[in-house]
């Protein structure tokens, strides 16, 4: 697995979601390919040094959401793509990094093309990184 | 399944000053319980009536279903206890000190012993006097870890250690976990160690207890508001739950606990500009928990200007 | 357990070996140091093992290392924590208890029985010392041994303590008053037991203290009783240093007596005593006397030095006199201290106690030089032969011994190592005999005096006969004689005294004679001495204190073991309680009335008490009769060892209630629980097939 999973104990976020996060993010960004086996929960803990319970939790979290599958026996898993996000969460949940941005933007008396630019860059480098790392798991046998 | 820990309406007295009062709690097993409170809350009082060293006032604690005032020797042999202060023989060993606390038990696992030695950067020829904070440390859990308790308590474990230490302290108690039923107890003032392995957390104030739940009910349950005025904020209204508000030129920034959609509603009732839920980690809402109440600007109370 | 020992053994062995090398300079130095030049030794100061400066260091040395080892081996591992991590094994507490104890027993041989071993040892090896070893030279070394051993328990008891600063002080009082005991006491056997017995009490109190070190209800009965009997000798204990504080400070009582003496020229007087201080002389019947010499200040020096002659002559009347024992802790009982002879050398004779036998030193050469038995002077190679029950031996002269029994005399010159059979005047049985001593400007005087069955035989310094007297009263009634000699040696003063055998009561009502005689048994003088009236005897405060506050217990107890003793025919307890229910009824029932009203009146004050701390009514009772049994003693273990409950005021009813108990005893109201603030949160547990599973 060359996925690095790393938490910050004294955030605002809990525990749970920020691993949600980076496992979402290992999926959209490639690193975790679709029927590959996630770290097992205990490994991850023990590497991590947090309560395997949160570990778990994260986990059924993920299944629930249709990130994760879980096969009976064998572990949990990617889980096949599924767009069943609601028009309304595309909307809610970006505006809130939005607002950062253009928070931080505002305060660097930026104008509001330049902050355009910025976000268009940033859409095409994470663009070219998946599509770099597809092309990579492809290539192997 | 039977619980591990029972305590019972726990009053205890030193002198006529009350010290724990009617404290009920019930620990199952397999599970990993944080103990907080500010310094002098009880919990360490708690702990040592549980053990059975002290009696308490009122009320009854067990342990794995034996009163703590006659707790017998195979019963103390499923608990492993690791006091505050991590006391050793000066005299003895590394070594030493692993023989003498093996002649105790039917059963000692020595490879545990010597796998916790090792982490900590121990050799069996140092005299226990001569070592540092961190490495007494490790040698005081070592010798608790080793006989594979059922039930671990720990008073304070991470009082004084590095960072290396300490992690390396949350690393052997999660370590004691990979067996089923193996329950911990730990009390620790470092919160965010406690976000990272607990289950639950029971917290103390004044003797009193306030809270028992796990971290992520905990962290939810306590919220801070921010209201925006055009002007000076009004003075802060009698809500329930109330923790603490902060009153500055325009702002009001109000933590509550166990927020309802009324208590919300009270808060619109205000009429401010804007009205913010915050996200609190887990060490702010601690504090603002057991922090001092009321109304304050800067970090003194006044009494209401106007 | 094995474990323990080793861990209390290696932790506190230093100490030990620390305390051998104290505790055995210590006593070397109090057996070889000496005031005198040579090695000599007096009967005052004690032989070898029983040297005053020896038992200086057994009697404070052993008892303070064995405080010393016991808080050594707890108070550094008392903290809180520390403890808690010692006791939280799994073994009992007992167990640890145990093993702490038997490491500590061992670590106090190796510090105190180890140097007194070899003391022993040194003092038993022929060559080191100039007197002979008799085994029981060490039992005041072992009776302090074993006190030593109790200061030991008594630290852990004190320090095992968590209730208050008054119980932790009376186990070291019960100590002390072990102490007092036994060096007061005159049988080895009582005072081992006492030590024994309370070594053992404070062992298992302390053995119930140290899994439950702070309630006494959870505690077992035998260690509670336990716990009580140490409370009550530390209220004895410090009963016994009250008193001497009292006694040192508090005021003394008026001690009036009169007696007569006898002057240098054989003048009866009558002296006035207060406190010891002579505050009036006067002639025999009272009158003032004219001779300056005679004054207040300066009658000591004119006094004549009477010694008895006999303290009874005549038939047996059943009378035997009473032997003096001496305590186990005193030279006497053991061996005789003779005098030491310059020439030719050094020697000192001993006399063996029990074998009745006699023993020769010489002091430089620190070895046995010659055996006086009953088969007279003998080379020491020789098997003793004992001198017979009937004889007796004295040393009444600096050169000899004299060797007498009821039919013959014999000198035992010792110098010379001759023995020459004295050839007596009269008929016999001999009844005693006694040296007379005066001062003159030649030099001492002395005559050797025995008392035979119609006289006494009077004789020199050597074997010369010089006088034979006539008794001239009735020696059957007035066979106590006291006997002086003038300074020119032609006089003899006699006086004729009660015998002893007379009641005391009795003989406080006879007369006295003082008869003058000459060398030719010629009575020059005989003055008729009228009895002297008694004073009052005044007690002093602290007797008074004591015996009122006496408990009842014990005086009864006392009193039935005499009545007992009377009626399995002990004359002595029958006259001791005839005595005290007849003879002196008033001070008793005095007494009665006193101590009965105390004990009642702490009885009460107990009772209240009890009954406001709410004790269980079993108690209650139970306490008030044990403080009306014991006085002021019951009074004191009660305030302190009677589970008292801290108590607070009720929210209801504003009466002291106890805090360990969940309803008011006024009022019958619970605890209130805390009022909820409305921050609190409580989730509950997950039902368990719901946890989380860890794959």
């Amino acid at each position: 697995m060359s996925l690095a999973f790393s938490i910050l104990p004294a955030s605002d976020v809990p525990i749970f979601r920020q691993v949600m996060q980076q496992v979402q993010l290992g999926v959209v960004m490639g690193k975790l390919q679709v029927g590959e086996q996630v770290p097992a929960v205990r490994v991850l803990a023990e590497s991590l040094v947090i309560n395997p319970n949160t570990v778990a939790r994260a986990y059924q979290e993920l299944i629930r959401d249709g990130v994760l599958e879980s096969r009976q026996g064998r572990g949990v898993f990617v889980a096949e793509r599924r767009q069943d996000f609601s028009g309304e969460e595309r909307g809610i949940r970006p505006r809130r990094s939005a607002e950062q941005l253009c928070h931080e933007a505002i305060l660097l008396a930026a104008s509001l093309p330049e902050a355009r630019i910025a976000v268009d860059a940033a859409w095409k480098n994470l663009r070219d990184e998946v599509q770099q790392s597809q092309n990579l798991k492809s290539k192997k046998p | 399944m039977n619980p591990v820990i029972e305590i019972k309406g726990l009053t205890k007295y030193y002198g006529t000053k009350e010290i724990v009062r009617d404290l009920s709690l019930t620990v199952p097993p397999g599970m990993i319980y944080g103990f907080l409170g500010r310094n002098g809350t009880g919990k360490t009082t708690t702990i040592r009536v549980l053990l059975g060293f002290e009696e308490p006032t009122r009320g009854e604690t067990r342990v794995f279903g034996e009163d703590s005032r006659r707790l017998s020797p195979a019963t103390r042999a499923r608990i492993g206890y690791l006091p505050e202060g991590h006391h050793v023989y000066g005299w003895m060993t590394v070594a030493e000190c692993g023989r003498f606390q093996a002649s105790f038990f039917k059963s000692w696992n020595q490879e545990i012993f010597d796998a916790v030695i090792t982490h900590f950067r121990l050799t069996k020829s140092m005299k226990a006097g001569h070592l540092s904070r961190g490495q007494c440390a490790g040698l005081c859990l070592a010798m608790t870890l080793a006989p594979e308790p059922e039930l671990l308590v720990l008073d304070d474990p991470a009082l004084g250690l590095d960072p290396v230490a300490r992690r390396s302290l949350l690393q052997s108690m999660l370590y004691v976990t990979r067996r089923p039923e193996r329950t911990i107890l730990f009390s620790s003032h470092l919160l965010s160690d406690v976000e990272r392995v607990a289950d639950r957390i029971v917290v103390m104030d004044g003797g009193v207890l306030r809270a028992d739940c796990t971290v992520d009910q905990f962290r939810s349950s306590v919220r801070q508001y921010i209201l925006k005025f055009r002007g000076l904020p009004p003075p802060t209204p009698e809500l329930p739950g109330l923790l603490e508000s902060f009153r500055t030129d325009d702002q009001l920034a109000i933590t509550l606990a166990n927020p309802t959609a009324d208590t919300e509603a009270l808060l619109a009732a205000l009429n401010p500009v804007s009205l913010e839920p915050v996200e609190m980690s887990l060490e702010d809402a601690f504090v603002s928990y057991v922090g001092e109440r009321g109304e304050k600007t800067f970090f003194i109370r006044e009494p209401d200007k106007k | 357990m094995r474990a323990l020992l080793w861990k209390e053994f290696r932790e506190n062995l230093k100490w030990a070996l620390l305390g051998a090398l104290a505790l055995g300079g210590a006593l070397c130095y109090g057996l070889y140091q000496t005031s005198y030049g040579e090695m000599t030794f007096s009967s005052y100061e004690g032989i070898t093992l029983l040297r005053k400066q020896f038992l200086l260091v057994t009697t404070f040395g052993f008892p303070a290392f064995g405080l010393f080892l016991g808080l050594v081996q707890v108070l550094p591992e008392l903290k809180r924590d520390r403890w808690a991590a010692l006791l939280h094994r799994p073994v009992s507490h007992e167990m640890i208890f145990l093993g702490k104890i038997l490491a500590g027993v061992i670590l106090y041989g190796i510090a105190a029985l180890f140097p007194f071993a070899m003391a022993v040892w040194l003092v038993a090896t022929p060559g080191n010392f100039a007197a002979p070893f008799v085994p029981g030279l060490m039992l005041p070394g072992l009776a302090d041994l074993l006190v030593g051993l109790v200061y030991y328990f008594a630290a852990f008891a004190m320090t095992l303590q968590r209730r208050g600063w008054a119980e932790r002080c009376l186990p070291l009082l019960a100590a002390l008053y072990v102490s007092y005991f036994v060096l007061g006491t005159s049988l080895f056997r009582v005072a081992a037991e006492s030590a024994l017995a309370m070594a053992l009490a404070l062992g298992v109190a302390s053995w119930g203290i140290i899994g439950k070190p702070e309630s006494l209800a959870e505690r077992s009965l035998l260690t509670r009783f336990a716990l009580v009997a140490v409370m009550f000798y530390g209220v004895c204990g410090l009963g016994e240093f009250g008193k001497s504080l009292l006694e040192a400070v508090g005021p003394e009582p008026r001690r009036q007596s009169v007696q007569y003496e006898i002057s240098k020229d054989g003048v009866p007087l009558r002296l006035t005593y207060l406190n010891s201080v002579v505050t009036d002389v006067t002639d025999a019947q009272g009158r003032p006397l004219d001779d300056p010499k005679l004054s207040k200040e300066r009658i000591r020096n004119e006094t004549s030095y009477l010694n008895t002659v006999s303290s009874y002559i005549g038939d047996s009347h059943g009378w035997k006199p009473r032997e003096w024992k001496a305590s186990y802790r005193q030279t006497e009982l053991y061996l005789s201290v003779g005098n030491v002879y310059q020439f030719p050398q050094n020697e000192q004779w001993f006399g063996f106690v029990p074998e009745r036998s006699w023993i020769c030193y010489v002091s430089s050469q620190k070895k046995p030089v010659s055996r006086l038995d009953a088969g007279g002077f003998q080379p020491v190679s020789a098997a003793p032969v004992a001198f017979s029950r009937e004889d007796n031996i004295e040393g009444l002269r600096s050169d000899c011994y004299v060797i007498w029994n009821q039919t013959s005399v014999r000198l035992a010159y010792l110098a010379k190592r001759k023995i020459v059979d004295l050839p007596l005047p009269g008929p016999l049985p001999i009844y005693g005999l006694a040296g007379a001593y005066a001062q003159s400007p030649q030099g001492p005087v002395r005559v050797t005096v025995f008392a035979l069955k119609d006289g006494l035989a009077v004789y020199d310094d050597s074997e010369n006969l010089i006088a034979f007297v006539p008794y001239t009263r009735d020696v059957s009634k007035w066979g106590r004689i006291e006997v002086g000699v003038n300074s020119g040696r032609d006089r003899l003063f006699l006086w004729y005294n009660p015998s002893s055998w007379i009641d005391q009561n009795e003989a406080k009502t006879m007369p006295t004679f003082l008869e003058v005689v000459d060398l030719k048994g010629q009575v020059l003088t005989s003055t008729t001495l009228d009895p002297l009236p008694a004073f009052p005897w005044e007690r002093s405060l602290t007797q008074m204190l004591t015996q009122r506050l006496q408990s009842p217990a014990l005086f009864f107890g006392e009193m039935g073991y005499r009545k007992v003793g009377a009626i399995m025919g002990s004359t002595r307890l029958e006259n001791a309680l005839k005595f005290q229910l007849v003879h002196s009824w008033p001070q008793t029932r005095e007494l009665l009335i006193w101590m009965l009203g105390l004990s009642l009146c702490f009885a009460g004050v107990a009772y209240f008490q009890a009954r406001r701390a709410h004790l269980v009514g079993g108690r209650v009772m139970a306490w008030t009769l044990f403080v009306f049994a014991f006085n002021l003693a019951g009074f004191l273990v009660f305030r302190l060892a009677a589970d008292w409950p801290r108590q607070t005021a009720c929210a209801q009813c504003r009466k002291p209630r106890p805090i360990d108990r969940g309803l008011c005893p006024s009022c019958g109201k619970g605890w209130e629980t805390p009022d909820p603030t409305g921050t609190e949160i409580i989730s509950p547990l997950p039902a368990p097939a719901s946890l989380a599973q860890t794959t």
